[in-house]
């Protein structure tokens, strides 16, 4: 059975997180205190709102030191929307804030995207099937399962732009002509721009899959 | 292209599911929770939970039911009904629920609306607006529940939740809801005519050319609908595979 740590710093709905793991099986514990964190395989950080107000309270916590020893250890750390953007370089999102830096890449709204035109609504919102990017420096095959079929759920207005090359892209969506980096992984590190806990049982596959990482 | 979404509203009392007409009356139908999960099974793309009796009791009660809900129910939940705070706000949010709607409070106190968003992200505020037909070519907002008119203009209150930046918009038609006279076109016609964020239509459906006409017609991004899957009159796989059908661009839901 795995264990895994969501991060609380007090921002975003945990607690269909937590059933949706507990659903497939795994023991959750919902934590912000060091021990814990250090004492976990596998973490997960959740997040919706702003990007700013995020970062504050994670560093007042003391959490983006706790992430960044826990990626030198290996720990496994997912990153869910706002928590996927958390884990990048910097984010533009009311002005320019750093990130965690444990993914590089920077974090920008849709409307300064390449191919944004007017009518394109903001937020992102719905459904979406995931197109895979060939990626050589992926060791990890077990997100290879998630096919064309899959559907997840996006709800959000910034998005992870890494540039053509960015070898951590693993999946992207189309929304209405604009490519949206939607999972990133750098070894232990994942990021997803939708949410699989309220993606049905796509979105159920996929936690699994990270339950499953060792 | 944009998937549409369909969405199945709940309206709840105690705990029971309802179902009124222009949104009042009410007949009870079952448990909230059982006709959820069938909708989730059948594809629904998100849930509405709507507690109908809030503002007579001043509080939002669908906490318990929400937590219960999301056990085994994985879509994107919002809940409305008496929401008037932040702490009404953030506990539903900690109940499960993923969006929150507000309506009267919100007409009452826009100041509000920016407050929720700045705590809880715009991503999680849908401002549900209840619109009856006042002439020809305007639509009053109403709150309460449908029973209280304010003397404002639709138009200009998704004009003005527009600007303040709130995620999505919920309108509602009062003439058309529980009809099965099909939706408002023009009301969301108009809607979708003057503002660039995302709306839920609700109100009216009841056959499969409501859906598919109200995509055709408007710029809306999401279909919500009642009475015509209470009542099992339609089913949301009936809805999904008519909709592809048409072309209309749908989530594939194949389980």
């Amino acid at each position: 059975m795995t264990k895994v740590t969501i991060i609380d710093y007090g921002v975003g709905n945990l607690l269909s997180l937590k059933m949706s793991l507990e659903f497939l099986g795994a023991e959750v514990v919902i934590s912000r205190d060091e021990r814990v964190i250090e004492n976990s395989s596998h973490i997960i950080l959740p997040g919706v709102g702003a990007f700013p107000k995020a970062m504050e309270i994670i560093k007042g916590l003391n959490l983006d030191k706790h992430l960044i020893r826990a990626k030198n250890k290996g720990t496994f750390i997912l990153g869910i929307c706002l928590g996927m953007q958390l884990l990048t370089s910097e984010s533009e999102e009311f002005g320019l804030t750093k990130g965690l830096n444990l993914i590089e890449g920077k974090v920008l709204s849709i409307k300064k995207s390449n191919n944004f035109r007017e009518d394109i609504k903001i937020p992102n919102i719905g459904w979406f099937n995931m197109h895979s990017k060939e990626n050589t420096n992926v060791k990890e095959t077990l997100f290879n399962n998630i096919t064309i079929k899959d559907t997840f759920y996006f709800v959000h207005s910034y998005m992870f732009g890494a540039n053509k090359n960015s070898d951590s892209v693993l999946y992207t969506i189309n929304y209405s002509g604009i490519e949206i980096p939607s999972v990133v992984m750098k070894n232990n590190i994942i990021g997803c721009q939708f949410h699989p806990e309220i993606s049905g049982k796509s979105g159920l596959k996929f936690l699994n899959f990270f339950l499953s990482i060792k | 292209m944009r998937k549409i979404r369909i969405i199945p509203r709940l309206d709840i009392k105690g705990d029971n599911l309802i179902k009124g007409v222009h949104l009042e009356g009410l007949r009870v139908m079952g448990e909230p929770n059982k006709f959820a999960k069938q909708y989730y099974e059948s594809g629904a793309d998100e849930l509405i939970y709507m507690d109908s009796v809030a503002s007579l009791y001043g509080r939002n009660s669908l906490k318990s039911l929400i937590k219960k809900a999301i056990k085994n129910i994985f879509i994107p939940i919002t809940v409305g009904g008496g929401i008037r705070s932040i702490k009404d706000a953030f506990e539903i949010l900690s109940a499960g629920a993923d969006k929150i709607a507000v309506n009267t409070a919100a007409v009452k106190n826009p100041f509000l609306i920016k407050e929720l968003i700045d705590k809880f992200g715009s991503q999680s505020i849908v401002i549900s607006i209840e619109a009856k037909q006042l002439t020809k070519s305007d639509w009053e907002v109403y709150t309460e529940n449908g029973r209280e008119k304010t003397g404002i203009k639709v138009m200009d209150w998704v004009r003005k939740c527009t600007k303040i930046g709130v995620g999505e918009i919920l309108v509602t038609s009062i003439d058309r809801d529980g009809t099965k006279k099909g939706f408002d076109i023009p009301l969301l016609k108009e809607v979708g005519e003057i503002t660039n964020t995302p709306i839920i239509a609700s109100g009216g459906m009841g056959q499969l050319e409501d859906f598919t006409e109200l995509v055709k017609k408007s710029n809306i991004d999401a279909v919500s609908m009642a009475t015509i899957l209470h009542y099992k009159t339609k089913s949301i796989k009936e809805i999904r595979s008519y909709g592809l059908s048409k072309k209309i661009n749908l989530r594939e839901f194949n389980e």
